[in-house]
Formats: structure tokens, sequence, C-alpha cells
């Protein structure tokens, strides 16, 4: 049991990194500029009534 | 932002649509990150990604897995704006490995910025694969379709995505940790900055 594959461990570590790495950034807030752009399309669409995005 | 209480009579697919989309982006915007590796360069495609989604969302069907599709469109973006723009910073390759603060014997948690440096480090096709097999939890088959390639062409460059890694963090496989290897990778501390 001492040494089973290494390199499996090193890709635990590679792994494990890169979803510390990728959900510091989801959790980042998400710019305000994006939730009104959300916002203004959603309400462009329903006050068009069709094909909001110009 | 006051979220507008919705009248669902009217809105309901509109809403839905946007609550989705609103769902994913967290994970849209750090595959943005990790795709184009600047932060402000994310925010763009990210925008220019809603934008773009709400423009056609007639052509996503309902059922069928968002996140792929917005991925899917966010991808599409960035490599059309790479043929246009051009790269704007020159390749950090082998800039990397003079300054990582990391010593390979001490292996640990890396610093995140020292993880993101050997990250961007990977040509854009590799660290594009290994995000979204290793981070954004897309099986192999959605990411050779988000990338529009083969499965075995994403799964070929995850694995040089890893091995590359390996060598730039250092993280060979060589050195014994131990015993219980894994887990003393992980408790390890952490390297002053």
């Amino acid at each position: 049991m001492g040494k089973r594959s290494s390199n499996h461990d090193a890709s635990d570590a590679i792994a494990s990194e890169l979803k510390r790495y990728y959900e510091s950034v989801e959790q980042e807030p998400i710019p305000g500029q994006l939730l009104d752009l959300l916002e203004k399309l959603d309400e462009a669409e329903r006050a068009g009534g069709s094909g909001g995005a110009h | 932002m006051s979220a507008p209480q919705t009248k669902i009579a009217e809105g309901a697919t509109a809403f839905s649509f946007k609550r989705e989309m609103l769902a994913a982006l967290p994970g849209l915007r750090a595959f943005a990150v990790s795709l184009s590796r600047r932060h402000d360069r994310a925010d763009d495609l990210v925008q220019e990604t809603v934008m773009k989604a709400w423009g056609k969302q007639e052509s996503f069907q309902p059922g069928t897995n968002m996140r792929a599709w917005l991925f899917t469109i966010l991808r599409n973006e960035f490599y059309s704006q790479m043929r246009r723009k051009g790269r704007e910073l020159p390749d950090p390759d082998g800039v990397f490995a003079g300054n990582l603060a990391t010593h390979p014997e001490q292996y640990g948690k890396l610093d995140l910025a020292d993880f993101k440096a050997a990250l961007d480090t990977l040509p854009d096709d590799q660290r594009e694969a290994i995000i979204l097999i290793g981070a954004s939890g897309f099986a192999y088959e959605e990411a050779a379709e988000i990338a529009g390639v083969a499965v075995g062409t994403i799964k070929s460059r995850v694995n040089r995505a890893r091995i590359r890694l390996r060598e730039i963090l250092d993280v060979d496989g060589e050195s014994d940790y131990g015993p219980d290897n894994t887990s003393a990778l992980l408790v390890n501390k952490s390297f002053p900055s």
C-alpha cells in the first residue's frame, strides 16, 4: 500500500487545485453591469412582446 | 438591482430563460476567465455571450443543457474575437517557470495565483479541455460538443494538459510523500506569498 501510483496522486493534486481555482472565480460577485444587461434584455422583451434584443 | 416580481402569466418562458441564465453566470464567467486569462476580457466575453444567447433563445431547446449551450456560444465568441483581434499578450510560455514561488518538495496547496499562472501557460485548446472536464463538470461527450471536436481529441488534450501542469508545478509524482500521499498533499501548508 506504500507506493500506489504516484502519478495518480499527482493527478489528484492537480485536479483539486483546478477545482479550487475555478470555484474561487465562480464565487466572485457577478459584475453589476452584467446583471443590468440581463434585466434590460428581459424588460425590453416584455415591453416589445417579441425579439427584445436589438 | 431590485429583482422585479415576475408577471408569470406573460413572461413565464422569458423568465425561466433569464433565471437559468442567471444561474449559469458564475460558471460561465469562470470559464471565460480561464479561457481568456483576463478578467476584463472575460467580462466582455460573458456580456457578448448573454446578448447573443438572448437574441437566439428561440434556437435553444428547452430541456437540453442550457449551460452547455451558453458555454458553446462563449467559446465560439472567444475564438472569433481571437481571430479578429489577435493575441494582445505574448504567450507567457517560458516566463512562468522562473517565477514560480513554489518549491517542488513542498508542494501542498499552491497559491491560487501560481496555479492560474501555470494554467495560463497551457495552449488554449488544452486549457479549455481541462477546465471543461476538470472544473466545469462536463462529461467528455459534452466537452467535445462544446469544443466542436471528437471525444478522443478532448481526452488527449486533457491528458496533455495534466502532464504539462504536473511538469510546470513540479508534481511529477517522483517525490515520496509517505503512505497517505493524497491527504498529505492536501494538508500541507500553503506557501508564503
